[in-house]
């Protein structure tokens, strides 16, 4: 059990590409952490450099108040689960599962019984004795779990481990690793650029743009209160809704997200006259997109719409919802 | 389609043939009795050949087929000497072999994963050295073979040889394609680097440490620049070198000596086939 303490961490490479910058963080123990945000944005070296996989040109690590900077990784005790899932090709799921086991020398009867606990928890005991090339995205990846799993690690560190699946497995998985945090009690930090997965996984999100924190917060905070119009646009589907307007004597971004949008058939009080461009029909929902003098908008309307696309409607943002946001630095104005 | 597939296949054929030819022209040759194959290949006009001679111009009497089966040359072929030069050639190679196969996985795995200053600069002193002929090479080697002491010893071939920079380059050329995130997780299992490198690393670099070894093999079961350089020792020269000899020696038993000598060779390919394509193409990123 471990927390962690990240503290104005950096990293350059080659002496000119900024990959993280100043990065600061308190992980607490038994905390889900989920560092989110687009690719090359710095998350997975950051990762990495809790791994001890690389190496911080400045800042400090430390693991409960024990500081990790020049530590090795194989003497950090953390686990970790690869993008590529990493499995050792020669050998078979049970060796895969077992090798950090061997390798901290663990006797011959506790490597069995772990190694079938683990496997059984993640429904992966049929397949003990394949070499991973037998098996299917979806198998390796739990038997990359696995592998993370079955040691006592301080810290659990997963690298985007659900991106090479699809969508749903992804979902299915997702709500497997939520319930294995739950079960295991660990410190997990989890690295993704799928705002779905930190949202429904995290304690809280990270959410990085160019090797930079933009916000830290619950995933609740982000979404009520994105700290700036790049949150605001990377959580939501669809993106936010933007358009400019005066607020407070100055000349601001509005946000507004599609479910707070009102449609009218007839023109209301500050209502912006609108052109439908297209439906998208999901069944449970639409999304409508319509054309309007402030730019293009897209609505969430439960279930089925009576428009057509070429439809004159009426769109009224639900004023208690806007955000505003500073229009040269994107900042969030509370 | 199906046109196209056929005359690839003839020009395939075809061109296997004559590759095979001469292998199967001597493979032959040897079931011929010593008299029938010095008789047929040897520019003395004899009672048997006395025919395919006009004048000054001799013929030779070349055919695929014996007149008659015969295992004689075989067993004239496998006397003490042939055997000990068949000797000779298994303990030059055998120590390269080794040394390939130690030297060149780590050198590899150094110049690919761990940091250290003018590592590229060495490499591309490495590949120079691969570039350049076995015989530009001999002068130093000689020269460096003649201060060590070791001029007339196997020992001025194994070294350099064993050191050769050619399956450090393959090998080196396989792990650049090797998915990297597969020693990171053994770092993170709690391995150290000697134990990533033995591991992991290694056991990934099977295929191409077959090739490498095949490879090896038959460059150092064909050696004969370096031992007509080194070794001045006729009773320690390599098969390979006294073959040559044979030719003019010992003409009638020649043929069974050449596939004698070629059998090892062939157990190897045959042993290796399916690794041998597999860790060239590996090697050579024709597969990843």
């Amino acid at each position: 059990m471990a927390s962690i303490r990240l503290e104005n961490i950096s990293k350059v490479y080659d002496d000119e590409v900024h990959a993280v910058t100043d990065f600061s963080l308190h992980i607490s123990d038994r905390e889900f952490v989920v560092i989110v945000g687009p690719s090359g944005c710095g998350k997975s070296t950051m990762l990495r450099i809790i791994a001890g996989l690389e190496e911080a040109s400045k800042g400090d690590i430390f693991f409960s108040d024990k500081k990790m900077n020049s530590i090795p990784s194989r003497q950090r005790n953390v686990s970790m689960v690869f993008q590529s899932y990493a499995l050792f090709p020669h050998l078979n799921v049970f060796e895969n599962i077992a090798f950090g086991l061997r390798a901290r020398k663990e006797s011959k009867k506790t490597i069995q019984t772990k190694v079938k606990e683990v496997s059984s928890l993640l429904g992966i005991e049929h397949l003990l004795r394949r070499r991973p090339k037998q098996l299917s995205g979806g198998e390796k990846q739990r038997v990359a779990m696995a592998r993370a799993l079955v040691r006592d690690a301080d810290v659990y560190l997963l690298d985007e481990p659900l991106s090479n699946l699809d969508s749903q497995l992804r979902a299915s998985l997702r709500s497997e690793i939520a319930m294995l945090h739950h079960t295991a009690q660990k410190t997990f930090v989890y690295v993704t650029h799928d705002y779905t997965e930190a949202m429904t996984l995290a304690d809280r999100i990270v959410v990085m743009k160019d090797g930079v924190i933009n916000q830290v917060g619950t995933p609740q905070e982000i979404f009520d209160c994105p700290a700036n119009t790049f949150v605001a646009k990377f959580f939501g589907s669809p993106q936010m809704n933007f358009y400019e307007c005066r607020h407070n004597d100055a000349d601001v971004w509005a946000g507004i997200r599609a479910e707070d949008i009102l449609i009218e058939e007839r023109s209301v009080d500050d209502a912006i006259e609108s052109e439908v461009l297209m439906i998208e029909r999901l069944g449970h929902e639409s999304l409508v997109h319509v054309c309007t003098e402030k730019g293009q908008f897209i609505i969430r309307e439960k279930g089925k719409v009576p428009y057509e696309v070429g439809d004159r409607v009426y769109i009224k943002p639900i004023s208690q919802a806007i955000h505003y946001f500073d229009r040269e630095s994107g900042i969030r104005i509370s | 389609m199906k046109k196209k597939h056929l005359i690839h296949t003839i020009i395939l054929t075809l061109l296997a043939l004559i590759t095979l030819l001469p292998m199967l022209f001597m493979i032959s040759n040897s079931f011929m009795s010593a008299k029938e194959a010095v008789n047929r290949y040897t520019d003395l006009v004899t009672p048997y050949n006395v025919w395919a001679s006009e004048g000054n111009i001799h013929y030779y009497e070349v055919d695929v087929l014996p007149s008659y089966l015969s295992f004689e040359t075989y067993v004239k072929a496998m006397n003490p000497t042939y055997l000990r030069m068949f000797w000779n050639s298994v303990l030059i190679t055998v120590p390269i072999l080794l040394g390939q196969l130690i030297i060149s996985p780590l050198a590899a795995y150094g110049f690919e994963f761990i940091t250290w200053k003018y590592k590229e600069l060495l490499f591309f002193l490495y590949i120079i050295v691969m570039l350049l002929p076995i015989q530009l090479l001999l002068v130093p080697h000689y020269i460096a073979a003649n201060l060590l002491h070791l001029n007339d010893t196997w020992w001025a071939i194994i070294i350099p040889a064993a050191f050769s920079p050619f399956g450090t380059f393959l090998l080196r050329q396989h792990l650049k394609g090797l998915d990297t995130t597969i020693l990171d997780a053994a770092r993170v299992e709690g391995e150290n680097e000697w134990n990533v490198f033995r591991k992991v690393a290694l056991p990934a670099m099977y295929p191409s440490l077959v090739a490498l070894f095949a490879l090896t093999f038959v460059e150092c079961w064909n050696i004969v620049d370096q031992s007509i350089v080194f070794i001045k020792d006729v009773f320690n020269e390599p098969l390979s070198v006294y073959l040559a000899r044979m030719v003019t020696a010992e003409p009638g038993k020649i043929f069974a000596a050449a596939t004698i000598y070629m059998i090892p060779a062939i157990l190897i390919f045959m042993l290796t086939n399916e690794y041998l394509i597999k860790g060239i193409n590996l090697a050579t990123g024709v597969q990843s």
